[in-house]
């Protein structure tokens, strides 16, 4: 559950865990939908927007995700895991797939083209809400060591495939594997995530 | 397993990876349960990252996705492409004596009373098993108006267990209809020559033959109990030899008390 925000947790009747929304959600049922949407779009569009940083696009991208999310509910498997990790997953997919695409038609493949993407990391859209958890984001990230982070922030907000993260911080492409594969096991730990 | 691939699983989980090398760490999870279970936490993780840059929607963009939830029909997965997609079901994925129903939109609003970690269970089961026997509709169709009336009547009773090998089991019963259902996910495949067997189990421990059933795709089935179960006390789930056996003869996966 810690891939749900601390205020979700209550599992009452007047505030179903995102699980159980989606479960309704997965049966046709509209009003559960809308719970839902008001539960996740701000996440939804925040993590395309991360990636995309054009607010149009990326208002487009979230549409098209919060439908997918309604037509592929049934889908959501619990066994796999939480029901925000499926979703803010979903979205980041959809917005790395859309950022490839586009720019697959222009050079990207110049470390020049890449430097000129690469988002300042500690950029924040003033859009973005303070919030707790954020902080505890912050937190995490700076447990990393350098290389960790950077490779972890051009990756997951760059939208970088590995290949291109290891042009970009001048590596070997091994390194970039395993400073991605142990910054996320240590951010795991650091903000106890349990899958 | 090489360890190259394994160390795929930081890139996978954020997406760094290239359209090849998704499918090939993919198919690796498929036979790796230690990296299935990194991949979860670290996928996890990175939801974290994405959730943490929450920003405020505008009112139109709800406007404009209700608009056209409204009038998008939904799927019913997993979808042709997906089964085919997925390794052979080895037990086949056509259990003969299996009742498969489709969940009805109208009856959606009744259903909602059932509990959630119910719901999770029944409609996964439930559309899965709707695409896997899509060649006998008529009968598909008959049974999944039996089995909504089911689920939708006032005095059904549902209880979820957790089986030995992960998988979840619903069972619901209903007094007035004289009627028990079982929906499960991701069950596990059996051996050739086995299937899995209900029971009705009296107080004296004697049990009566409820149905046999083989779980489709992906471990999911959703069967009607064979007789009444308002006289029994518990719900069995056997696994028997192909045929089925008078009495159980392993240990029970489940035992459901019946409420009705």
């Amino acid at each position: 559950m810690s891939d749900v925000h601390p205020s979700q947790l209550d599992s009452g009747a007047d505030h179903p865990t995102t699980q159980a929304l989606l479960g309704r959600v997965a049966l046709g049922d509209e009003d559960a939908f809308e719970q839902l949407y008001d539960r996740v779009a701000g996440s939804v569009l925040g993590v395309i927007r991360r990636v995309l940083r054009d607010p149009a696009q990326s208002e487009e991208v979230a549409q098209e995700v919060m439908v997918e999310i309604w037509r592929t509910a049934a889908r959501f498997d619990p066994e796999r895991g939480g029901a925000s990790t499926w979703v803010i997953t979903m979205a980041h997919r959809r917005a790395v797939d859309r950022v490839r695409s586009a720019q697959a038609s222009t050079n990207r493949d110049t470390k020049v083209a890449l430097l000129e993407h690469a988002p300042a990391f500690d950029q924040v859209s003033e859009a973005v809400e303070a919030s707790l958890e954020r902080e505890q984001v912050r937190r995490a990230l700076d447990s990393l060591t350098a290389l960790q982070r950077e490779a972890v922030g051009l990756a997951y907000y760059g939208g970088y495939t590995h290949r291109e993260v290891a042009e970009l911080l001048d590596v070997p492409l091994g390194t970039v594997k395993t400073r991605l594969r142990d910054g996320l096991i240590r951010l795991r730990d650091v903000m106890g995530v349990q899958g | 397993m090489t360890e190259s691939v394994h160390l795929f699983a930081g890139a996978y989980a954020l997406d760094a990876l290239d359209p090849d090398e998704r499918a090939e760490f993919e198919a690796h999870l498929a036979s790796c349960p230690d990296c299935t279970e990194e991949v979860r936490g670290m996928l996890a993780t990175a939801a974290r990252l994405g959730s943490a840059e929450s920003i405020r929607p505008s009112a139109e963009l709800k406007r404009a996705v209700l608009a056209q939830v409204a009038r998008t029909e939904q799927e019913r997965p997993p979808g042709p492409a997906d089964i085919q997609s997925r390794p052979p079901d080895g037990q086949g994925a056509s259990p003969a004596d299996t009742r498969v129903v489709v969940p009805l939109r109208r009856h959606a609003q009744r259903l909602l009373a059932v509990a959630a970690a119910v719901l999770a269970v029944v409609a996964v089961a439930l559309s899965a098993l709707l695409v896997q026997a899509r060649s006998d509709r008529n009968t598909i169709a008959d049974r999944q108006q039996q089995l909504t009336a089911m689920l939708t009547a006032a005095d059904s009773h549902s209880v979820v267990a957790l089986l030995p090998d992960g998988g979840r089991a619903v069972v619901v019963v209903s007094g007035s209809k004289h009627e028990a259902a079982l929906l499960g996910t991701r069950m596990s495949a059996l051996p050739a020559g086995h299937v899995y067997q209900l029971w009705y189990m009296g107080s004296d421990n004697r049990a009566v033959s409820a149905g046999l059933f083989t779980p489709g795709a992906n471990g999911t089935v959703a069967v009607l109990l064979q007789g009444d179960p308002t006289t029994a006390a518990k719900i069995g789930l056997t696994v028997e030899p192909d045929g089925g056996s008078s009495q159980p003869t392993t240990t029970p996966l489940l035992a459901v008390a019946v409420t009705a």
